[in-house]
């Protein structure tokens, strides 16, 4: 009972946050319409088809092999980054820790 | 060690690696990347109510009595939410995959794509000050939980020697 009461609340103050910003979207359309700032932009167009998706998976060892590559580099720059930030804040803050008490290990 | 910081430092693993397989829709396929991001939201729902008594904690002593580092990392925490928010509406706005399988079509809008990559790169920053918050805990129970029991036979031979 306390687990959804919980579940409940986070989906509720999600629901809330959710509204606020598609009413903040809507909003900054509108006002950006009826100033003409979005004349001559086109709406996107969906790519996606079953059919589409069906075709790509035919299995082609050179393509998949470099997916993947491209897919390890990806995502290994992602790691970098968040790599790179955790050392940044991690490394001083430990450093420090262990100047103002010595004996801490 | 507790079941509970077991669970947590699981589930965290977990969605963290999920995290980044979302992060690159082109070569994960937009199917898995937006089937993924779904089950995101359960899994971070549970993370919180995993961490609710933190939660509950320092938003009781936010203004009172705490540290200036839990209130970084609370306002961190919100923020992170709500970019989280953004990333999930605005890929339930644009979705290719999931929605249309769900039977639900939305208008598309340029706008709300552009917001996507926004958020999801903010949320490449947010996620890495908040790892970096938590670090010490992650480091900490990661060994505990995983090289604990390598220790295990080396205290019991020292035991013996003695």
């Amino acid at each position: 009972m306390k687990i959804l009461l919980r579940s409940l609340l986070i989906l509720s103050v999600f629901s809330l946050i959710a509204g606020m910003m598609i009413v903040a979207v809507k909003g900054a359309l509108a006002v950006a319409a009826s100033m003409g700032l979005l004349e001559g932009i086109s709406e996107p167009i969906r790519h996606y088809s079953p059919q589409a998706s069906a075709a790509e998976s035919e299995f082609d060892g050179y393509k998949v092999l470099s997916l993947a590559g491209r897919w390890i580099l990806s995502m290994g720059k992602n790691t970098f980054v968040i790599s790179i930030l955790v050392a940044a804040i991690v490394f001083p803050r430990n450093v420090l820790r262990k100047l103002k008490n010595p004996r801490r290990t | 060690m507790s079941n509970s910081n077991r669970t947590k430092l699981l589930l965290d693993i977990g969605t963290f690696l999920a995290f980044l397989v979302t992060m690159d829709p082109r070569f994960s396929g937009l199917a898995i990347h937006e089937w993924l991001s779904i089950a995101l939201a359960g899994t971070i729902i549970v993370h919180l109510l995993l961490n609710w008594e933190w939660i509950v904690n320092v938003t009781r002593r936010l203004f009172v009595k705490t540290t200036n580092g839990a209130r970084f990392n609370y306002v961190l925490n919100w923020l992170l939410f709500i970019d989280g928010i953004l990333i999930m509406l605005s890929g339930i706005m644009i979705s290719e995959s999931a929605m249309p399988a769900l039977g639900v079509t939305l208008p598309m809008n340029f706008a709300w794509r552009s917001l996507h990559d926004m958020s999801a790169n903010l949320a490449l920053f947010i996620m890495g000050l908040h790892l970096a918050m938590h670090w010490n805990w992650i480091l900490t129970t990661f060994i505990r939980v995983f090289f604990s029991g390598a220790k295990k036979p080396v205290a019991v031979s020292a035991k013996q020697e003695a």
